[in-house]
């Protein structure tokens, strides 16, 4: 029924799902941490694909998830480009991903498991650039890419939720795939090097 | 078709968004271009790659337990402290409530502001916020005519036990919300309907405006800002002039500033005035009122039932047992099932159990958006589809339906009514349906209820062309009421896009053979309205700096007319020194982004690099590629840009030239009448 909006919050002209990642970041570390709250949410999923891809566990992949999430806030102050707080988080979230790869009570866990492990995290593990590949789109096409494939909204609603005509929304697309596979094949050529001199 | 136009399509193709005659065009260019198939292949494998990373993620969700343990984060050790009107204000335990936590926080955090020591009468500041029981609170922002209202009563312990607030002015429209944790009542305006619910989610709510409301949060966000040398902190005295003590916050790092006012009579906080630039000047933007402390509420505020218009659509989802109960029924089985009860209701027009079902709506509701049709048979339910888009047990359910209308015309209605359990926050195994129930015919795919207005004929009788344009003269005059007649999801970005437009010309309709959603091949007739419109002017201003080797002006970002950043440039190195450097190192700012206007308006981008990032030109050239091929003149859709002056802002190095764009907009409205009510709608073109 059309009746009940979830759109309840006396603040809504305040602060809305159409604030830029920069103007969240602003807003949190000046004194509005609840604002961090809309961050989450909005790369919640992102951040858990790209941690289940290079540690194979989802539920260490949710811990480490969180863990990065609550790392990000506590360091907020030091990120300089707060445009850039995606690309940033994963960063965070890669070195936990390390961190938690390296501990002795996962290393005892992975090789209990490591025989079902090890198909499953081998062939997601070649997955996790795309989010790195995502985190280095313009917000504007991340927006769609996060709203159409995390988020799971079809291209109809992606324009609805923005406000946009549907043709925008499918260029946005189309540009957004243009950019994701240039840097995946850049990232595949740096792995393709970086093989190659090992084996050298 | 050519390559060109089939690339252009491949995304639509793959969202199964074209429809039949543009499908079988491109297919039978793949067929025949290796290219091409190749360029699809990419395509698809790269969204299946993306749909498989969405899947993993779809059912994440840990906001409640990231939030919990950044609140579980140790607080930092308390400084030695400082007693100033800041560290008192921030000090003074929060009458509402407040957790004694936070108060810890707010001393730690104390020691960073540097003011008066000797600072107005204090205590009885502090004293003034005992026991506040009641509150009420106006804001008030530039846009909007009326000031959003809210009135706030706690009980002893500072638990919010009642509020009612007054949005004038949401996307909703207007929205009068009464609440008690026991009960919230809703009343939608503009949509007429009235809904009566238990939530757990207005609490919360209720929570951060209080917290809005108290100096101590406040201080701490100012002293969020000191701490890293982005704002400072000054304090006014009382004097003749200004009865009132003043805290004034000056952000370094933006053009903003912040004034709190504290009467010297009561001791309380009174107002916040929000200040930024418009150019070189000062303005207020917005301002936030707090009064009558104490004061008792009227009990009658906190009741709407008996204020209702007769007409208006009721649901009561407090009173009535909503839905279907889940049972042994899996998620999938549930969802089909509330459907195809629904459906039987409708069939045997039982209009209370059907609006039960949708979300319970009230009889009386459901029979007058449903009682026109007569549903002859249902000929199939699901399978239902799992729309984790939506929320995570939500299900859109297709089905199909055959209809009779009053006068005898029989079609088959295609609904895909939206289900999911919960609504009920008392019976979270229950199912109901949300929305997507229309049964008209054609309208399965358009997501939108069409309301069926008091005066409708009037409405209906309107060609294409006239509704055009008695949509463009609504949001001309930004007659939202009027508008929304026209558009069903008129919404703020649109309203901020459309509102205060200029009508050039609205031209004569045509037949859209090529209309989404394959209404064409449904023999359904969508119309395309050609129109050209003057939007209004925008303004935004461009952060220019000529701190570089070169010593010349360059483009560094984009902002708003509140100087909000748009866009940053992604400078990667310093501007190169060019042979002729000179010559453009004597550019003043303004000059040199008159420049770079006029660069791009040419696509000139060898000139255009002479004052903006590799970045910044290899998006707006990819832009106008991609404009090109789909045979679009660039250079005649580019706005015109009036290019304004130049203002040196000192915290950021840089100077702030003011522009203004003007754009011309010539495109086709989509409109489309596969509603109940025969009204032509905007479907898109916009």
């Amino acid at each position: 029924m059309p009746l009940y909006n979830d759109n309840m919050n006396p603040s809504e002209r305040d602060i809305g799902p159409d604030w830029t990642d920069q103007e969240f970041v602003e807003s949190s570390r000046n004194g509005c941490p609840e604002h961090f709250r809309l961050l989450v949410q909005r790369y919640q999923k992102p951040v858990f694909a790209y941690l289940a891809a290079r540690m194979g566990d989802p539920s260490e992949a949710e811990e480490a998830a969180q863990e990065s999430f609550v790392r990000a806030f506590l360091s907020l102050k030091t990120l300089r480009k707060p445009e850039a707080f995606y690309a940033w988080l994963l960063g965070i979230a890669g070195r936990v991903a390390k961190e938690q790869f390296r501990s002795a009570a996962r290393r005892e866990r992975v090789r209990e498991a490591a025989e079902v492990m090890l198909t499953e995290a081998e062939s997601d593990a070649k997955e996790y650039p795309l989010e790195e590949a995502i985190a280095a789109l313009p917000e504007s096409y991340r927006e769609v890419i996060v709203l159409r494939y995390y988020e799971g909204l079809s291209c109809q609603d992606v324009a609805v939720r923005l406000a946009t005509p549907l043709g925008t929304v499918t260029k946005t697309l189309s540009r957004a795939y243009g950019l994701l596979r240039r840097e995946l094949a850049a990232h595949e050529d740096r792995e393709s090097t970086i093989i190659q001199t090992n084996q050298t | 078709m050519n390559c060109a136009e089939c690339r252009d399509d491949l995304v639509a193709l793959s969202e199964q968004l074209l429809n039949v005659g543009e499908r079988q065009q491109c297919l039978s260019h793949l067929e025949t271009c290796a290219t091409c198939r190749a360029e699809y292949e990419s395509v698809t494998s790269l969204q299946q790659r993306l749909v498989a990373r969405g899947q993993t993620a779809a059912n994440a969700g840990m906001v409640a337990a990231v939030m919990r343990r950044i609140q579980e984060q140790p607080q930092p050790q308390p400084q030695p402290e400082r007693e100033t009107i800041m560290s008192k204000l921030m000090k003074h335990r929060w009458s509402f409530g407040l957790s004694a936590a936070a108060g810890a926080t707010a001393i730690a955090v104390a020691a960073f502001i540097t003011l008066s020591p000797k600072a107005f009468g204090l205590d009885q500041v502090i004293a003034a916020y005992n026991n506040i029981r009641t509150l009420h609170v106006k804001t008030f922002d530039a846009k909007s005519t009326q000031p959003n209202e809210y009135w706030i009563q706690c009980d002893a312990q500072g638990r919010a036990e009642k509020a009612r607030y007054d949005l004038p002015d949401t996307e909703d429209g207007e929205k009068l919300i009464t609440w008690t944790p026991e009960k919230a009542e809703i009343w939608f305006k503009r949509k007429n309907s009235f809904l009566i619910l238990q939530t757990s989610r207005i609490a919360p709510v209720m929570q951060n405006l209080l917290e809005a409301s108290q100096p101590q949060l406040v201080m701490k966000k100012l002293q969020g800002g000191q701490q890293t040398g982005k704002i400072d902190v000054q304090t006014q005295e009382p004097n003749a002039q200004q009865p009132a003590a003043l805290v004034i916050a000056k952000h370094k790092d933006k053009p903003q500033k912040e004034i709190y006012y504290v009467d010297r009579k009561t001791d309380l906080i009174t107002r916040i005035e929000y200040f930024g630039m418009d150019g070189a000047k000062e303005v207020m933007k917005s301002r936030t009122e707090f009064s009558d402390y104490n004061v008792p509420l009227d009990e009658k505020m906190f009741e709407q039932q008996d204020k209702l218009p007769p007409n208006i659509r009721v649901a009561d989802q407090l009173h009535e047992l909503i839905g279907i109960a889940q049972g042994k029924l899996t998620d999938q089985e549930a969802a089909e099932e509330t459907v195809r009860q629904f459906l039987q209701a409708v069939k045997d027009k039982d209009y209370k159990q059907a609006g039960l079902i949708y979300g319970g709506e009230m009889e009386a509701n459901a029979k007058e958006e449903l009682g026109r049709f007569t549903v002859a048979k249902i000929i199939s339910v699901g399978p239902a589809a799992l729309q984790t888009n939506w929320v995570k047990r939500g299900f859109r359910v297709p089905c199909k339906l055959e209809v009779i209308l009053a006068n005898g015309h029989k079609y088959v209605a295609m609904p895909g009514p939206y289900v999911r359990p919960g609504d009920d926050e008392a019976h979270p195994d229950r199912w109901n349906i949300t929305g997507g129930v229309t049964l008209a015919e054609n309208s399965g795919d358009s997501g939108f209820v069409v309301k069926i207005l008091a005066d409708n004929a009037k409405y209906a009788s309107m060609t294409p062309e006239q509704t055009a344009r008695a949509f463009f003269e609504a949001c001309g005059r930004k007659d939202w009421e009027e508008a929304g007649k026209f558009m069903p999801y008129l919404d703020k970005r649109i309203e901020g896009y459309l509102g205060g437009l200029t009508i050039v010309s609205v031209g004569e309709s045509f037949t859209a053979e090529n209309y989404p959603g394959g209404l064409a091949a449904k023999g359904y007739p969508g119309r395309f309205v050609p129109y050209e419109i003057q939007l209004p002017p925008q303004e935004f201003n461009v952060r220019v700096s000529n701190t570089n080797a070169a010593k010349r002006c360059v483009l560094t970002g984009f902002f708003d007319n509140k100087l909000n950043p748009q866009q940053d440039f992604k400078w990667s190195g310093e501007p190169e020194v060019l042979s002729n450097n000179d010559a453009y190192a004597q550019l003043s700012p303004k000059a040199a982004v008159q420049a770079y206007f006029e660069a791009q308006s040419k696509l000139d981008w060898t000139e255009m690099r002479k004052f903006t990032s590799e970045y910044d030109v290899a998006t707006t050239k990819e832009q106008a590629d991609m404009a090109a091929k789909t045979g679009a003149d660039i250079r005649k859709m580019m706005p015109v840009f009036e290019v304004g002056e130049a203002t040196w802002v000192p915290e950021q190095s840089a100077w702030f030239v003011k522009c203004t764009t003007s754009q011309i907009k010539k495109w086709q409205l989509a409109v489309r009448k596969d509603n109940p009510t025969d009204r032509w709608q905007v479907d898109g073109g916009i």
